[in-house]
């Protein structure tokens, strides 16, 4: 017995709100070019041969799923008009919107979206998190049916943006496992890919057939998308004071990722609006639980009692209290639907006698504790000098080794020569996407294993309904926070500043979205 | 001659498979996975596998050791892992941005470096030679990434003489080809200039005590002939030695300022490659500016058997 999700009653209601009139009101201006300066050059246009986040901020404008998040990082659909689930999990049947058109002209079909499912299970590297599904197979024009060996959180790993790209058959019979070409990569998405020269940029030109999604807006990544400007240029421009110079001239309309110190001068400039980017970064410490020291609770426990947070975030952001924030949820307090303070009694609670009690619990008496960081990303090198000192002086022997990122993260997969390694989460989606740090065996977990938090995770895993799941991550955090497999010292934040000739941007996650937004300048 | 030169070509291969071997050793014995900066963070260890075997990293070491020697001896050098062409496509793509901005920077520098030079050498210990060289100085003390970024500021932001950073090519016309270049050529021109500039003045003032400077004088000639037909000739030899020197150290600038003003030229492919482990490209770039710099120093010597008949014959 199958039943039918919201999602159709909610896509039809959203449907008969959508008028032509409310059409022409969402670009303040139509027509122009957006030039944007990103920090990092895609390696390839094949959505599905990489999950970096230099392409993804190509693909959620050039391409789309069957489903996506919205604003409040929910599952609402996108080229799927609704779907159901067995009662058993095992099986999802999506249906999908009529009249979708590609950028090639072709009307989008079961048959695409199956062929490319059946490409992304087969060599995606986000392909992992998909192992029960069985196979994908067309049951209708319209009609796309999922078979699952066992239950797992499909919609949720189909809607991170936008690693499951639907193509055109004719592309996919074209390469097969080959990478697909930037000629042939062609989606449904607002924009589609007029060129790209390796390490000089991306040209995105307005789709004019574009088939909108329902709803009264654009919504997250997805809801109602419209193209505004003809033309988007997004430019790798990895030094960040060529960034900020082009900004304030006038070269670039908008620049990603800039440094705190920049922000002062450029909020002189009348012409230039920056926003903050909540959230973006999670401060993270990641532990080897191989290692003799950082093997025994007591030992973790006195590293977290050593540490001031919020000491440590004014040392990463030059003492601007808008840019950090000490708060211990996995989730940002802006990921509404996961956010929770679960198990946080000890954070942010920093306590010599406390680090005292458990050093000489653990038996520790001054081994040296080696702590990789990196200058790669200036944050985590401040950060960790902090960390470093406030250790210090809780009488624990740590050496910062300092590396370049690619290294350190090499170092830290393959070696066991570290105890602590500086890093960086950016926001997840879901709780799944957090099993890799967590769960027994993990290379992310560097050998740490608890049978309790594998069982959440477990239940996490599934395709258990939303609250079960709610439950479930609330009990996995306070575990987190109580065994702590990894220690999270709070919210780092960055800027990103636009020309006021922009109209329509916010900022969003972390990947800057530039349908709905109007180029007014002439 | 003939002979110095066929006895160069022979000890080229040698010098090659060397240089291949070396390269690749450097650029595999760097920490780091391409793989994994190719497929990103969310990947699984399977498709990280998968994408090993892709690029070819799944074989033994050996084997790829094999592949790029042999490859490199044929002019293959094999395919890049992130630009979808092969390594020759995509350095000889970045060759004009490079080169152009080496020839402006050059133009540049002589153009302010000779001058300066020669103003001081033509009034020693003078406050005029003291400016110059003052000046010069200062080029030669800061670094070119400072340099770049006072320009940027100065004449990109504040006085908006200029855009920030892009190449346009030649074929989009001169103007703007040299309207964009013009930044990224001076920072770099400038602190050429001051070597050149130190060079001029030391050479020019070396003429002037010739004999022959004070018999042109004695003749009755006028300064100006003294000074441009004889003097400025003579110091010339040793400003063109200095020409031919920086060209090399123009490539290694080339390396800073095309990251600071985004231009896709040989120096900013070779820092993205290293960044995002590309070791196909990295290996190509090293070979190539290694066999660069064989090729000048071959140059060079048929140049002095030319010049000087008796290195020749040794």
């Amino acid at each position: 017995m199958l039943h039918l999700t919201r999602s159709l009653l909610l896509a039809s209601i959203a449907l008969a709100g959508t008028s032509n009139l409310a059409l022409a009101a969402v670009c303040e201006t139509e027509g122009g070019v957006i030039q944007a300066a990103m920090t990092a050059s895609p390696s390839t246009m094949d959505p599905m041969m990489t999950t970096t986040a230099a392409s993804r901020e190509i693909n959620i404008h050039v391409f789309e799923s069957l489903v996506t998040f919205n604003q409040g990082y929910e599952v609402i659909p996108q080229l799927a008009s609704s779907w159901t689930r067995a009662d058993d999990g095992l099986s999802y049947t999506f249906t999908l919107r009529d009249g979708v058109k590609f950028h090639n002209g072709e009307t989008m079909t079961a048959d695409d979206v199956t062929a490319s499912f059946q490409r992304f299970l087969k060599y995606s590297p986000a392909n992992s998190t998909f192992t029960n599904v069985v196979s994908v197979e067309t049951v209708g024009p319209l009609e796309v049916k999922f078979n699952l060996s066992g239950d797992f959180p499909l919609l949720s790993n189909m809607a991170i943006p936008v690693n499951a790209a639907i193509m055109p058959k004719s592309v996919i019979d074209k390469y097969g496992e080959k990478e697909i070409l930037p000629a042939d990569a062609i989606g449904t998405g607002p924009f589609s890919l007029a060129n790209w020269t390796p390490d000089v940029g991306v040209k995105l030109a307005k789709f004019k057939d574009y088939s909108q999604a329902p709803g009264d807006g654009p919504d997250g990544f997805g809801g109602a998308r419209t193209a505004c400007v003809d033309e988007v240029n997004l430019l790798p421009v990895t030094e960040e004071a060529s960034r900020v110079a082009g900004l304030r001239t006038g070269d670039f309309d908008f620049a990603e990722a800039l440094s705190i110190t920049a922000v002062p001068d450029l909020e002189q400039d009348t012409n230039i609006k920056v926003e903050i980017v909540k959230p973006r970064w999670a401060i993270v410490l990641e532990l080897d639980h191989k290692n003799e020291w950082v093997a025994k609770l007591p030992f973790r426990e006195a590293l977290l009692a050593a540490i001031n947070p919020e000491q440590v975030l004014m040392a990463a952001t030059f003492g601007r209290e808008a840019y950090y924030r000490v708060q211990p949820s996995i989730f940002f307090p802006e990921q509404t639907a996961w956010n929770t303070n679960a198990g946080s009694d000890f954070y942010n609670k920093p306590d010599m006698e406390r680090v005292k009690a458990k050093l000489a619990e653990a038996g520790y008496d001054g081994e040296p504790i080696i702590y990789l960081t990196n200058q790669n990303y200036g944050w985590m090198y401040k950060a960790s000098q902090a960390l470093a000192a406030q250790w210090q002086q809780a009488g624990i022997n740590i050496q910062i080794e300092l590396m370049d990122w690619p290294s350190q993260i090499k170092r830290a997969q393959t070696q066991t020569d570290w105890a602590i390694n500086q890093t960086g989460w950016s926001p997840r989606f879901d709780p799944f996407q957090v099993t890799g740090s967590l769960q027994c065996g993990a290379l992310g977990a560097f050998g740490y294993c608890s049978e309790e938090l594998g069982k959440l995770l477990d239940v996490l895993n599934s395709g258990a309904d939303v609250e079960a799941r709610k439950a479930a991550w609330e009990q996995a955090q306070a575990l987190v926070w109580t065994d702590l497999p990894v220690l999270r010292i709070g919210d780092y934040f960055e800027a990103e500043g636009s020309r006021n000739t922009l109209s329509g941007y916010s900022p969003f996650y972390v990947t800057p979205r530039f349908w709905n937004v109007s180029q007014n300048r002439k | 001659m003939l002979n110095l030169i066929l006895r160069r070509l022979v000890l080229f291969i040698p010098m090659w498979v060397g240089v291949s071997v070396l390269s690749f050793v450097i650029v595999h014995a760097t920490p780091g996975d391409p793989a994994a900066a190719f497929v990103g963070q969310d990947a699984g260890p399977a498709s990280l596998d998968a994408a090993r075997a892709r690029l070819g990293l799944d074989l033994p070491y050996w084997h790829q050791l094999y592949n790029w020697v042999a490859g490199s001896l044929t002019g293959d050098l094999g395919q890049s892992f992130f630009l979808g062409r092969s390594v020759i496509e995509a350095i000889v793509e970045r060759l004009p941005v490079t080169l152009s901005l080496g020839a402006l920077s050059l133009l540049i520098a002589m153009a302010v470096g000779i001058p300066l030079g020669a103003i001081a050498a033509l009034s020693p210990n003078s406050w005029k030679d003291a400016t110059s060289i003052g000046v010069s100085l200062t080029f030669l003390s800061i670094p070119e990434f400072v340099v770049g970024m006072l320009l940027i500021y100065l004449l990109g932001v504040e006085l908006r003489w200029f855009p920030i950073g892009r190449y346009v090519p030649l074929s989009e016309g001169f103007l703007p080809w040299l309207h964009h270049l013009a930044l990224p050529a001076l920072a770099l021109g400038l602190s050429q200039s001051a070597l050149l500039a130190r060079m001029t003045r030391a050479s020019l003032l070396q003429v002037l005590r010739a004999d022959y400077i004070r018999t042109a004088r004695a003749k009755g000639l006028p300064e100006r002939i003294v000074i441009g037909r004889h003097a400025f000739k003579n110091a010339l030899i040793t400003i063109v030695t200095v020409i031919g020197l920086s060209m090399a150290l123009l490539l290694s600038g080339a390396f800073i300022t095309e990251a600071l003003f985004q231009l896709p030229g040989i120096g900013s492919l070779g820092v993205n490659s290293v960044l995002r482990r590309d070791y196909p490209v990295i290996q190509g770039l090293l070979l190539i500016a290694s066999s660069f710099i064989l090729v000048v120093n071959l140059l060079v010597d048929i140049l002095y058997g030319l010049l000087n008949p008796s290195v020749s014959k040794r």
